[in-house]
């Protein structure tokens, strides 16, 4: 072989699988990114200041640059320039805050009444001969439909989609088409009938709607000028052409935002985890994240109870109970279990689980406890009564025992069911949407991974471990309690953790069936109330904060993902830690 | 401890094991069972002629013609209620013009010139006036003048005029009532809201639009108990002695509700390639199984290559060392990511960071969806690759093959099946999963995704929002105004995604067992 040649192919090797290797590593960069990208956007939650007042512009005036912190410094500096003789630049008009919502409805029955009218004439096939004006009404709805649909997506993830179809089929309405096109402008009417409330903090920040609107003209003369880029795009998060839309601008001047001098401060962090109250809409937001890990703690710890005896039992019984054919059958049921999607779940708890728990009340809770707990009872009290019979030598003595413990033991034993079941059964459910609807379900998904993990973990100790303990004259069931489990435990304990990483995961589920409300029930074990997840309100409120402009109930939501990251990355680690102890313990 | 205590304990322990294999069966069936139940009356049901009118003039579906004579024959059915109703308004019309003939009649014996004048102006105000609010108004004050200037006028006559008021608006509800079993009246204008439309188009909805005017849903509060206890009140009592009193037992006759409206049994496939009307009021799951096939179709596009080479490096290259092991980590790691962080990273990283599209998008939702399914399917491929017999490998390298040779042309085509397996796995967990896509793609209204526009450079689809099954879903059940009305179209859809998962899932299930019976065999 010529040297060029291998020189080549050690080239081309060393480009492989380097190529090879650089692949491989985007897991490695995926996590990376995962947690500086929401580490990112969490941080400012954490440098925000609620109270002083983080806004404005800065303003150039005759006198120099003024910086402007609040809507009263604005106020001020409009009321002292607001007649500098005919530079007008900039017009500026700014809101007040408590009648932006009812700005809001006004301007879209307005939009939609304008609409329907131009419709009405197209349909008739009048606006051919329809007056300037009504075209202009046409015109105007446009306009604004476009900008409503602008506000909209930046205030709220939901509204984007009505507010963006709103405003593409008022686009393709353009009046030479409008014959054509007007199922599309019925669609967008609707479409913007179903967009809610828009925050009225955006309202402030770009307030640039002509007098004739109800608009507070606030400042007429002023020019703004940048300061700090820096800062603004930070603040409206890099993009300031959607000012641009929203003010009139004169060329080649930037709005500036400034923020005031951000500090850290544990306050915030202590706040954050310690404070009871989550109210992100209030003006300042209290974000109080307590009763949220605890509604996530409840919902996890009703899923284990459900996931974890019921899982590990299905594992024992496939690995050690059920013959190879059965095993076959019962298989595919675990990966059906593990298919369904999560918003499926979701929707059989809502529609059909919560119906069910409302419309039986606490006749199910009951019929759930006696089915669960009798043959429990009657198993303790036979056992008892075999311990206690054993440990008397006489046999006529011994069989009175055993009588005086099944009356005695038997009938107290299910004496107390009968009274907790009764207790339950009065128990009145008013709504079908809570903590223990959403536990049962999230037990019933975790159910697979439990039952996968922790049977390969049984499976794992080897044959003979079991022959050794059957040889000793143990049953199976001494064989797999004293022996198995006990060699198999790391294992199962990682699929204990990995069932509460999939049970803290989820969020349809938890969205659509916890009730969300974010606050301690009372009292704090009725799992009969509403509570909210981590991930419920992360995906609840993202929908309504401002994906744009980095309020801080947008952060929170980031440093709640951060959180949960962060659990579910250690409860990761720990799975693996336990998973390489028991390799070990096996000697694999 | 006795052997017949070990005995009990051993059998308990056996069956708790049965029961719990047992539950987690009947829990897979008691889950599965509504949703195909309820999901099959959005194909299977008794479609009424609103139905195939709504087919024919939204869908284009069927033969006009045919709906054509169709209506021509129900009309005749429908004509006492329509009659009926317009008798009902007439009498209260008449009822007003003869107390309007009343006053004139009366206003002639006024002797002063000027309230003669007034007195007429208020009569023509009465019958200018649109609204019968207003008219009945005006009807008062002429009253009260004929009063003023001591003129006999039945001692009743405010309660009487208002007992008009009063049956108004009952007839107003009545009326509302049959167009939402019957559609638009004769002679009405065509609503501009779609569902406005047509009647109902099912014939489970029309019984219970017949029972909306039958009778009247009053809170009532109980005493028992202190709560409002929900009654149903026989609307015919309030209209007894009225020409509408005949509406209600006319159409309480299944025969002639089934002459109105001819219910036909349907099997409404179309349910699967129509696309939704006024969010999924009418129509099917077209645009959103566009949608999710769409996503998910980019998923895979972008983690199977990645996965796949990426489980070859960690199988045939990699020799153990610090940076594989943080790798493996990350791997697992990134696979107990929960779904909603994979959401918010897509909205910060490809949304707001980098900027891949203007707004939500199929590729910035693709993109999302595909770093979840990575880590299955480095898992599944690697699984797949180490299941391959070594001695393959031993052979192809004997006879002089290079590594990255035997890779492609031994390894692989060996394990494909596997690697297939997770892949189809994957794509149903791509397909089902909402949180990632929340944020980065999916929207509840909108069209279906333009696909033949797939090469064009301007309006690509992949830069487009779009619809997606498991966000409608949630849509359609949480925020949609029609929720109540519409559950056998949610259940419809659950039933389509459902089923499309476990289709994935099945078709995974069969390629595993075929593998497994090679690989043994």
């Amino acid at each position: 072989m010529s040297r060029g040649a291998s020189r080549l192919r050690f080239v081309t090797k060393i480009f492989g699988e380097g190529f090879l290797f650089l692949v491989t590593c985007l897991s490695l960069l995926a996590v990376f990114f995962i947690f500086l990208f929401i580490a990112r956007d969490a941080i400012p939650f954490l440098l925000y200041q609620p109270d002083k007042g983080n806004i404005l512009l800065s303003v150039t005036t005759e006198d120099g640059v003024v910086p402007v912190r609040s809507l009263q410094d604005f106020k001020e500096l409009a009321a002292k320039y607001g007649d500098c003789g005919d530079d007008v630049r900039l017009k500026v008009r700014l809101f007040r805050h408590e009648t932006d919502d009812v700005r809001v409805e006004e301007l879209r029955a307005e939009i939609i009444t304008s609409m329907r009218e131009a419709l009405t004439a197209a349909q008739n096939g009048k606006l051919a001969e329809m007056p300037d004006q009504a075209r202009g009404v046409l015109g105007f709805g446009v306009r604004k439909a476009g900008w409503l649909a602008r506000l909209s997506s930046m205030t709220s993830g939901r509204l984007v989609q009505n507010g963006a179809a709103a405003k593409r089929a008022l686009e393709a309405l353009s009046l030479d088409n409008v014959q054509t096109r007007a199922p599309e402008a019925i669609e967008a009417i609707e479409s913007l009938q179903k967009i809610g409330k828009v925050d009225p903090r955006v309202y402030t920040y770009f307030g640039a709607m002509g007098p004739e609107q109800g608009g507070e003209v606030v400042c007429e003369k002023l020019t703004v000028r940048p300061l700090d880029e820096k800062l603004a795009r930070r603040f409206f998060q890099a993009d300031l052409s959607l000012l641009r839309d929203f003010l009139e601008f004169p060329e080649g001047s930037t709005p500036v935002v400034v923020t005031s001098a951000a500090t850290f401060d544990w306050c915030l962090i202590r706040d954050f985890f310690t404070g009871k109250e989550w109210r992100p809409a209030k003006e300042p937001g209290s974000f109080g994240s307590a009763p949220i890990f605890f509604g996530s703690l409840i919902v996890t710890i009703g899923s284990i109870l459900v996931a974890v005896p019921l899982g590990v039992a299905a594992a024992v019984c496939l690995s050690d109970i059920l013959p190879f054919e059965v095993r076959q059958y019962v298989k595919p049921v675990i990966e059906i279990l593990a298919a369904i999607p999560s918003v499926a779940y979701g929707f059989f708890a809502v529609v059909v689980f919560g119906q069910i728990l409302k419309d039986y009340n606490g006749k199910i809770l009951a019929g759930g406890l006696w089915l669960v707990c009798v043959p429990l009872a009657v198993l303790v009290t036979v056992v008892v009564a075999d311990i206690l019979a054993d440990k008397v030598s006489a046999k006529g003595k011994a069989s009175m025992i055993r009588a005086l413990t099944y009356l005695f033991m038997g009938g107290g034993l299910l004496g107390l069911l009968l009274w907790g079941g009764l207790t339950l059964w009065g128990i009145d459910i008013d709504r079908g949407e809570n903590a223990l609807n959403v536990s049962i379900i999230l037990g019933i998904m975790a159910l697979p991974t439990v039952v996968s993990v922790s049977e390969d973990a049984l499976q794992a100790v080897g044959r003979d471990l079991r022959a050794g303990s059957y040889a000793l004259g143990a049953t199976r069931a001494e064989t797999v309690i004293k022996t198995v489990i006990p060699a198999a435990i790391s294992g199962i304990i990682a699929a204990i953790i990995l069932g509460i990483m999939r049970a803290i995961g989820e969020t349809m589920v938890v969205w659509m069936a916890s009730g969300n409300a974010s606050e301690f029930p009372e009292p704090w074990y009725n799992v009969l109330k509403g509570v909210s997840t981590l991930t419920a309100t992360i995906a609840r409120d993202m929908g309504e904060a401002d994906h744009i402009s980095g309020a801080a109930r947008f952060h929170v939501l980031f440093l709640l993902a951060l959180c949960l990251l962060t659990i579910s990355f250690c409860m990761n680690l720990a799975s693996e830690w336990v998973v390489r102890l028991q390799r070990k313990k096996l000697g694999k | 401890m006795q052997r017949r205590t070990r005995d009990v304990l051993d059998k308990a322990f056996t069956w708790l094991g049965y029961i719990s294999i047992a539950l987690m069966a009947v829990a897979l069936i008691l889950i599965l069972a509504p949703m195909i139940w309820g999901g099959s009356k959005a194909f299977f049901f008794r479609g009424t002629i609103e139905f195939r009118r709504l087919q024919v003039e939204e869908f284009d579906h069927g033969d006009p013609e045919k709906l054509e004579a169709e209506v021509k024959e129900v009309m005749p059915a429908r004509k006492p209620v329509y009659d009926a109703l317009v008798a009902f308004e007439n009498a209260t019309g008449d009822k007003l013009d003869r107390y309007v003939a009343f006053i004139r009649e009366k206003g002639k014996q006024i002797e002063d010139e000027r309230e003669r004048e007034r007195l007429e102006k208020r009569l023509g105000k009465i019958e200018e006036a649109e609204e019968l609010s207003d008219r009945i108004k005006h009807m008062h004050r002429a009253f009260r003048r004929l009063e003023r200037n001591d003129i006999q006028v039945p001692d009743n006559y405010p309660t009487e005029i208002d007992a008009v008021l009063v049956d108004a608006p009952k007839v107003e509800k009545i009326k509302q009532a049959v167009r939402y079993l019957l559609g638009p009246l004769p002679g009405e204008d065509q609503p501009t809201v779609l569902y406005q439309r047509y009647g109902s188009t099912r014939w489970d909805k029309a019984t219970e639009a017949r029972d909306a005017i039958l009778y009247e849903e009053k809170w009532v509060l109980d005493p028992d108990t202190q709560l409002n206890k929900r009654t149903l009140e026989p609307r015919i009592e309030q209209f007894r002695g009225t020409p509408a009193e005949q509406i209600f037992t006319y159409i309480e006759s299944d025969e002639n509700l089934a002459a109105m409206l001819k219910p036909r049994f349907t099997f409404y496939w179309r349910f699967l390639t129509d696309e939704s009307r006024e969010s999924h009021y009418y129509g099917g799951v077209w645009g959103e199984m566009v949608g999710t096939c769409a996503l998910t179709l980019g998923a895979i596009l972008f983690a199977v290559p990645m996965g796949v080479i990426a489980a070859i490096y960690l199988c045939e290259y990699a020799k153990p060392s610090p940076v594989i092991s943080i790798v493996r980590t990350c791997v697992s790691t990134l696979a107990g990511v929960p779904s909603i962080v994979f959401g918010l990273f897509g909205l910060a990283f490809f949304l707001n960071a980098i900027h891949i599209s203007p707004a939500k998008s199929v590729l910035a939702g693709s993109l999302t969806l595909g770093l979840m399914i990575l880590p299955t399917i480095i898992r599944a491929s690697e699984e797949a690759i180490l299941a391959v017999p070594t001695t393959y490998k031993e052979a192809a390298l004997g006879l002089g093959a290079g590594r990255w040779h035997t890779v492609l042309t031994v390894v692989l085509p060996a394990a494909l099946p596997g690697i297939l397996t997770g892949i189809v796995i994957s794509m149903g967990r791509a397909a089902g999963e909402t949180a990632p896509i929340i944020f980065t793609a999916a929207v509840a209204t909108g069209g279906t995704l333009k696909l033949s526009n797939l090469l064009s450079v301007a309006d690509n689809p992949i830069m487009e929002p779009t619809l997606a099954l498991p966000w409608g879903i949630y849509m359609m059940c949480t925020e949609n105004i029609h929720a109540a009305h519409i559950r056998h179209n949610q259940f419809g859809m659950v039933c389509v995604l459902v089923g499309l998962v476990l289709v994935l899932n099945l078709a995974a299930i069969i390629l595993r067992a075929r593998v497994s019976k090679k690989l043994r065999g």
